[in-house]
């Protein structure tokens, strides 16, 4: 009985090492394989970064004041705001408030000035 | 009586037990096994110790593999206040030439002459037949350009990555953001300043400046030269209640993505590092300072009928009233003789005690490294020199300085530390130099003076603008030059009942033109282009016009002027 089981028991050892050591370089494999993984990764985000820099720059250089300015002379013709162009809400006559919908719906402006309110009645 | 236990008799039998145990065989697998046992043990003990040691105690190993690497682009990026980059790094290729793999240099350097236009042939030639194993061929290159040489694929040629500085907005923020060298090391401005934060803390840097508010005055300063041939310009705009740095423009400029192109003239920053005398406007701070004295009120005047002497010297007035002038109606005519005999009146160590208090006498503290050192006399002050520091000559200062003097007189009576930087600058605690009354005081005279004195081409209705003109004449050598060389100045704020922000406008040598009737003094050449500066920037900055005419505003901006001559005029 005793050799026997010593020798169930060397055996199960060997079965174990044997076992281990697979794990051991199924493991190892794949942090070979991860750590290529995380370097192509890195690289990517490197690749990444530096394009974000290159268009922020871009970006930037297309947003420059003078060229923007430029843009508006040939395509939208804007003007700068001039002081009348602005206007508090405080400032509005009140009368202007008073707007209804007609029958479809459609938002008519009913009164703008004092006088006009008066004179309806 | 005697119970044996069968069970225990048998299972007790001592022969039975020693016999199997004391067998010669069982001993030796036993010594054996304790020895592998112990050795074992002793190995998983180690291991079990090195795995704690690694896994527990010393991690640092393993997270180095897990941090990223660092990329090429170290310099950290410029800002301005809205996040707009001013300055930053990008990877380009520069190409260059392995000479001892080039067999055919003719045909290398005819491939790269008809790419590069701007390669010098007869040196491209001499580099590639040397026998050197390295030469630049051209550095900096765009995508574009690597694409191009790629295509040609050429043998020996190769590219070599390297970090380049780039400004998007190039001229417009010259003399602030400054520029690099070719090994990235800040050479001037705030790459010169925060070299060591960019470059080691990889930190990025954000500046007051707001880029559309600089290209506003940019761009209406170079008109104004442009205009009035003037020399050189600069223009401020300054947070009046925090002193950052909003807009700062000094021409002529420089393009910072090309270093090798700067020369003196143009690398030159006015505004800090350019020290001048400012003339007129000088008469804020002496007003302000007998104001706050105490010892002379709104209602006081002086006696401007004649030209006023000075030991040798002879004071006279350019817009000549020849009567006694009211202390508003002096600023409003900006005369020289009202103010000389103000500045007398209070005395030479009280000018000297306000502007030290002004900060005026000393190297402002300023993030820019150009930073210049204001003149003003050595000795102790004479009555002469009082006079004349009185209306702004003998004290030459820089304009940011100016520009931040003129900040704490409207602002309510504090000066700030001037700041190029988001946030403002708290190193020093603001500084009381005039009370709140005296501030609320100069206010409405400043706004008298646009309204109603020399600073009229600068009024924007709706805006509630305040300032005073100046024109000073320069110095050459020793004495200054009467005709046609002169700066002409607008130091101005707005709104006035409650001021936001400071707008300083300097022409360097401007010629009068027809439209101006040949004047080409502050009022009739820097006023304008301040006017035109408010009137573009205020909806920028998110100031609201208002109604001049409400009752609200036209009291708070009334003044008496107190003239002997017109008394029926108050402005309100």
């Amino acid at each position: 009985m005793n050799n026997a089981f010593l020798r169930n028991m060397s055996l199960l050892g060997i079965l174990i090492s044997c076992g281990m050591a697979f794990a051991v370089y199924q493991t190892k494999n794949q942090v070979v394989n991860i750590e290529k993984e995380l370097n192509h990764v890195n690289n990517n985000i490197i690749t990444a970064n530096e394009s974000i820099h290159t268009l922020k720059a871009e970006w930037s250089y297309l947003n420059t004041p003078s060229r923007l300015n430029k843009l508006n002379n040939k395509f939208l013709k804007l003007r700068p705001t001039a002081v009348k162009q602005i206007a508090s809400v405080k400032n509005f006559p009140t009368v202007l408030a008073s707007v209804r919908a007609n029958r479809y719906g459609k938002i008519i402006v009913a009164d703008i000035g004092k006088n006009n309110l008066r004179k309806r009645g | 009586m005697h119970k044996t236990l069968p069970y225990f008799g048998k299972r007790l039998a001592p022969h039975y037990y020693i016999e199997t145990i004391q067998s010669p065989d069982c001993v030796q697998i036993k010594n054996r096994s304790l020895i592998s046992f112990i050795t074992f043990g002793f190995i998983f003990f180690c291991i079990v110790i090195r795995l704690i040691n690694i896994m527990l105690l010393n991690g640092q190993s393993s997270s180095d593999s897990l941090s990223l690497p660092s990329s090429l682009i170290e310099r950290g990026d410029i800002y301005d206040r809205n996040g707009e980059v001013l300055a930053t790094s990008l990877v380009t290729g520069s190409a260059y030439a392995n000479p001892q793999q080039i067999n055919d240099v003719k045909e290398t350097v005819k491939k790269l002459i008809s790419t590069f236009p701007d390669l010098n042939e007869k040196e491209l030639k001499a580099k590639l037949s040397s026998k050197k194993g390295f030469i630049w061929i051209k550095r900096y290159l765009t995508p574009k350009e690597q694409n191009k040489l790629n295509y040609l694929g050429l043998p020996g040629i190769y590219f070599q990555r390297e970090e380049r500085r780039v400004y998007p907005h190039k001229n417009l923020t010259s003399h602030i953001v400054g520029f690099t060298g070719t090994d990235n090391i800040g050479l001037s401005g705030i790459e010169k300043k925060f070299d060591a934060t960019l470059k080691k803390d990889q930190q990025d840097v954000n500046l007051s400046l707001d880029i559309r508010v600089q290209h506003v005055l940019h761009d209406e300063l170079q008109k104004g030269m442009t205009k009035f041939s003037a020399k050189a310009g600069s223009a401020i705009m300054l947070d009046a209640k925090t002193s950052e740095i909003v807009a700062m423009v000094s021409l002529p400029d420089y393009d910072p993505n090309h270093p090798d192109r700067i020369n003196k003239d143009t690398s030159f920053n006015s505004n800090t590092l350019g020290i001048y005398e400012m003339g007129s406007i000088l008469k804020i701070f002496t007003v302000a300072s007998a104001l706050d004295s105490g010892k002379i009120q709104l209602t006081n005047g002086y006696d401007a009928s004649e030209d006023f002497k000075v030991g040798r010297h002879k004071i006279t007035d350019f817009h000549k009233k020849k009567r006694w002038l009211s202390v508003p109606e002096i600023l409003m005519y900006s005369s020289n003789i009202g103010v000389a005999k103000m500045a007398l009146e209070l005395g030479g160590a009280k000018q000297k005690a306000f502007m030290e208090k002004m900060g005026l006498l000393k190297p402002m503290n300023i993030e820019i490294p150009e930073n210049g050192k204001p003149l003003s006399p050595r000795s102790s002050w004479q009555d002469i020199t009082t006079a004349t520091i009185s209306y702004g000559y003998g004290l030459a200062i820089s304009p940011l300085q100016l520009a931040n003097g003129i900040g704490a007189i409207v602002n309510g009576g504090v000066l700030n530390q001037p700041t190029i930087l988001k946030g403002g600058n708290k190193d020093l605690p603001q500084q009381r130099v005039i009370s709140s009354r005296t501030s609320d005081k100069m206010r409405k005279l400043l706004h008298l003076v646009v309204k109603k004195g020399t600073g009229k081409k600068s009024d924007v209705s709706g805006y509630v603008v305040g300032g005073k003109t100046g024109s000073a004449n320069k110095k050459e050598g020793k004495s200054y030059v009467k005709k046609g060389k002169h700066r002409a100045l607008y130091a101005g704020a707005f709104p006035m009942y409650d001021p936001k922000y400071i707008v300083l406008v300097i022409l360097d040598e401007p010629k009068g033109i027809k439209e101006t009737f040949g004047f080409s003094t502050g009022g009739w050449t820097s006023a304008p282009i301040a006017k035109e500066i408010i009137t573009k920037t205020a909806p920028i900055l998110g100031v609201l016009p208002v109604d001049e005419k409400s009752p609200k505003i036209k009291s708070a901006m009334h003044i008496n002027i107190n003239s002997r001559k017109e008394k029926t005029h108050a402005i309100g």
